[in-house]
């Protein structure tokens, strides 16, 4: 047997034991340092060294490794790698936070961080969001994405899939974190998402195959979407939501976090607002983290690599103008007109006639070619919204 | 003694003649009925003995044998006491003053000798027509509808007596046919008017081309936005009616019992609006020997379908094919029955189970639950729809301060203006709307300028659309441009064809 993968099977067989949760593991990890020691201990030396009766009788119960080779080999199969702490894939970020996950399973495509600019955001929101989240949420990943940050999310429902979908769209590379099983697709509808992240991107969860989704799973996956971060984004929370336990255990491990801001009395957007009232730094524009984060970053490395800062976060006034804005310039009376009416708040296409003031027809062969060159799009039929 | 007597029955829309023939001979008293004859017509022998009696003629105590032919024709119904009755008086010897040979007999009796009235009149006197019958005896009241065939002396009876009478020559009675005035059919007052409703001018948009081409329309929006109001006012703008199509029309009302005698032509467009526990039976039509169904009730007109997805699954399917055909085709074991039902889908639904979505402040819906109860109406139905539209509920603003809407009568202008264009195309074809167009006639009558097909091309592939939703697309944009007056179809009259249709744009959750 390689080193390697003698080291994977221990420590497939340390993290699977039935009934040994995190506490205990680290109890065991103190007391014998590698978990090689553990698996050769006698029962006398596990009796002596260990104070905890249950833990001995969990672990003699045990001992077979060719389980584990089994799992593993299956996991194999399923082109399903571990990481564990001492791997060299296992995210650095992660290794700084406290409760860390003794291993993660990995689908897809595994990136070492060599760059400290390779900036991870991790972006959460409500599972039950309005037009607005969705589109501030995908423009985000996007953006983000785009200039090259590793963005990270749940996989969830609402924000958390727009934001894959988003970071996917710019050919980013992107994180799911599942509070499930590895293989276990939920919920059931992102099952194409699933494989796409796999391609372009990690699938990453705790728990090994077959895991159910239950509801105590996912506020603990938060700390992992947070630890992986560099700062985390609510995009759009009411006012208990799952989302804000993430805020939290970024706070916690010393993450940014960032809010972008709802109206008042949005009940929408109750969470994020308050989180801003508290403190988190209000963003509109993915620029803004970029800058946060790499602000007090810059003074450690860059001049000694001789970059100007700017060149780094990438502010530049291309940027500034992008191609919705050379469209924007050359639109026809009528549509620039139709445009105008129009904002992130989905407008119905009656008020969008009543407003233009060009008839029926008229508005809607208007809105057919502003939808077709990509300024604005109809998130739900006879709706229509500005892209960002 | 032997004697025939001519008469008629229903299958399905047409009707079938049947010859009624009684044989009065020596042998035990007897009354025989034969002919592959249902209990109701078996029945038939006892009515015809004791109305015979009370009209004062006595039975000879001989044997009396009825046949009905042709013998391996099922027969239903009540019509056949009458030209039974007659036929064992002639074959009695009773005189006879008119020509037997050429006069249809129709209706049921009652035991004091009155004559009632029968189902599907119409049809059967419009068969007889064209089997070369000349004259026909019906029932005083089914006598309004057997009056609009052209060219059939119609003689109306209300006693075996009176029928007796008319056939000895001592009295006739032909009756003369009620004038339908044109302007009876303007003064048709609707109840519900488009000026009724405010705002929704999409809405109102919508239906007219809908009620132009006769293309099928869904209707998705909160509860109490207006849909059904909308429907409600649909007949107030849909063109009138060509006298055959009053005429199939008023066959199928006929057979199914639903004519009154003031009512003896149905010269409005139907409006149907079955409630969603309605089973698929009473939709599509049937039982043992098939009467029509909703669709063919709403034949020339307007099924109306509130809350779409409340209906069974299998009610919703048995609708596909009806869509496509025009017409419905029920098999039993005794005969295949086809009923027409070339109807306009008008169909009304809510977004999400509670109704609100897409405002998410108020829907208290799961996506799962939205994308579940959206899936309730499947793939194949979704495609036969030409007009999807999105209701937004009003606001106060409109409501109580909007402007008074178009009225139905310059709406309905507007829609005959475009029937007329349509009329002319489609001069010498079986069909009248643009929607009903087949694959053939959509290439000989549909072509598109080369912006236009650049259009269709990108809108096929964005939209992943089916063969049959672009040839959809093509015939409302025909529509449309009928509308507009316009010869060619432009560019704006796909686009805004694009949009009804697209049907593509809900699934937003998740």
């Amino acid at each position: 047997m390689c080193p390697d993968r003698e080291k994977d099977v221990l420590n497939l067989w340390f993290n699977n034991i039935e009934g040994l949760g995190a506490a205990r593991r680290r109890y065991l990890r103190e007391i014998f340092g590698d978990i090689r020691n553990i698996y050769d201990a006698t029962e006398t030396q596990l009796r002596q060294l260990v104070q905890d009766d249950k833990t001995v009788q969990m672990l003699l119960k045990s001992q077979d490794l060719s389980v584990s080779e089994k799992y593993l080999e299956e996991l194999t199969k399923r082109e399903i790698k571990i990481v564990y702490p001492g791997h060299p894939y296992y995210p650095d970020r992660l290794m700084h936070i406290y409760d860390a996950p003794d291993i993660l399973y990995v689908k897809g495509i595994l990136r070492r961080e060599e760059h400290i600019y390779n900036r991870s955001i991790g972006i959460v929101g409500s599972r039950n969001p309005d037009v607005y989240g969705r589109e501030m949420a995908s423009m985000f990943a996007r953006k983000l994405a785009e200039k090259g940050c590793i963005v990270v999310s749940g996989m969830a429902r609402g924000i958390d899939s727009a934001v894959h979908r988003g970071a996917l769209e710019a050919g980013g590379y992107t994180v799911a974190v599942l509070g499930c099983g590895i293989n276990v697709t939920y919920p059931p509808e992102n099952a194409e998402l699933y494989h796409e992240i796999c391609h372009h991107g990690a699938v990453i969860s705790e728990h090994g195959l077959n895991v159910r989704p239950a509801p105590g799973l996912f506020p603990i996956r938060n700390r992992i979407i947070s630890g992986l971060s560099d700062g985390i984004l609510v995009v759009e929370a009411r006012k208990k939501s799952g989302s804000l336990i993430t805020a939290d255990c970024a706070l916690e491990q010393g993450r940014q976090v960032y809010a972008v801001p709802g109206r008042a009395y949005d009940l929408n957007s109750e969470g994020t607002n308050n989180l801003i009232k508290q403190g988190a730094l209000c963003v509109t524009d993915p620029e803004e983290i970029l800058q946060d984060l790499n602000g007090d970053m810059r003074s450690d490395s860059d001049e000694e690599a001789g970059r100007k800062p700017e060149e780094i976060i990438g502010i530049s006034d291309e940027y500034r103008e992008n191609d919705n804005d050379v469209i924007k310039n050359s639109l026809a009376p009528a549509e620039k007109m139709v445009y105008s009416c129009l904002s992130l708040e989905p407008m119905y296409i009656d008020d969008i006639i009543g407003a233009s003031g060009i008839g029926i027809t008229g508005a809607i062969s208007t809105l057919y070619s502003l939808e077709e060159k990509g300024i604005i799009k109809q998130p739900i039929r006879g709706y229509y919204i500005i892209t960002v | 003694m032997f004697s025939k007597v001519i008469s008629c029955a229903v299958l399905g829309v047409n009707g079938v003649m049947i010859g009624v023939e009684a044989d009065v001979s020596a042998g035990l008293p007897m009354f025989t009925m034969v002919g592959y004859l249902s209990s109701s017509v078996k029945e038939a022998g006892e009515r015809v003995r004791t109305a015979l009696r009370n009209s004062g003629y006595q039975l000879p105590p001989r044997h009396i044998t009825i046949n009905l032919s042709p013998a391996n024709l099922r027969k239903d119904g009540s019509g056949f006491d009458l030209p039974v009755a007659v036929s064992v008086l002639l074959a009695e010897g009773s005189p006879v003053a008119v020509d037997m040979e050429h006069i249809a007999v129709i209706g049921e009796l009652s035991l004091d000798g009155s004559v009632k009235p029968v189902r599907g009149v119409l049809s059967m006197v419009c068969h007889c027509h064209e089997s070369g019958i000349t004259g026909c005896i019906v029932p005083r009241e089914n006598a309004g509808e057997a009056a609009l065939v052209e060219g059939m002396k119609v003689y109306a009876v209300s006693s075996l007596q009176e029928t007796i009478d008319f056939i000895q020559g001592r009295y006739v009675s032909e009756y003369v046919k009620p004038a339908v005035s044109s302007e009876a059919i303007l003064t048709d007052q609707e109840e519900h008017d488009f000026a009724d409703i405010r705002g929704q001018e999409m809405l109102k948009r919508g239906m007219e081309i809908a009620a132009a081409g006769f293309h099928n329309v869904l209707m998705t929006g909160a509860a109490g936005a207006g849909k059904s109001m909308l429907a409600r006012c649909l007949p107030s703008i849909m063109p009138e009616l060509s006298f055959e199509e009053r005429l199939e029309i008023t066959k199928i009302y006929s057979i199914s019992g639903l004519l009154t005698e003031r009512d003896t032509l149905i010269t409005k467009r139907p409006f149907r609006a079955p409630h969603h526990t309605v089973s698929d039976h009473a939709l599509t039509g049937g039982g043992m020997i098939p009467r029509p169904g909703e669709v063919s009730l709403a034949h020339h007109g307007v099924l109306f379908l509130d809350e779409l997805p409340e209906f069974g699954k299998n009610v919703l399917e048995v609708l596909r094919q009806p869509l496509e055909d025009r017409k419905i085709t029920i098999s039993r074991v005794n005969a295949t029955y086809v009923f027409p039902a070339d109807f306009m889908l008008v169909a009304a639904m809510n977004p999400c189970p509670c109704g609100h979505y897409p405002d998410m402040k108020k829907c208290t819906c799961t996506p799962v639950q939205i994308m579940r109860y959206q899936n309730r109406i499947s793939g194949p139905l979704l495609d036969r729809i030409d007009i999807n539209m999105d209701v937004k509920p009003i606001q106060y603003e409109e409501l109580f301060m909007g402007r008074q809407g178009e009225k139905s009568s310059s709406i309905r202008e507007r829609v005959e203006r475009a029937r007329q264009i349509q009329a002319k195309r489609f001069d010498g074809e079986t069909i009248n709307f643009n929607a009903q167009m087949d694959g053939k006639m959509l290439q000989k009558y549909v072509s598109l300028p080369q912006e236009g097909q650049e259009l269709m091309e990108h809108a096929f592939r964005n939209m992943s659309l089916s063969a049959r939703g672009t040839h959809r697309i093509l015939k409302l944009a025909r529509t449309i441009a009928d509308l507009d007056g316009s010869d060619s179809i432009k560019v704006i009259h796909l686009r805004e064809a694009i949009f009804y249709r697209n049907s593509g744009v809900n699934q937003y959750v998740s």
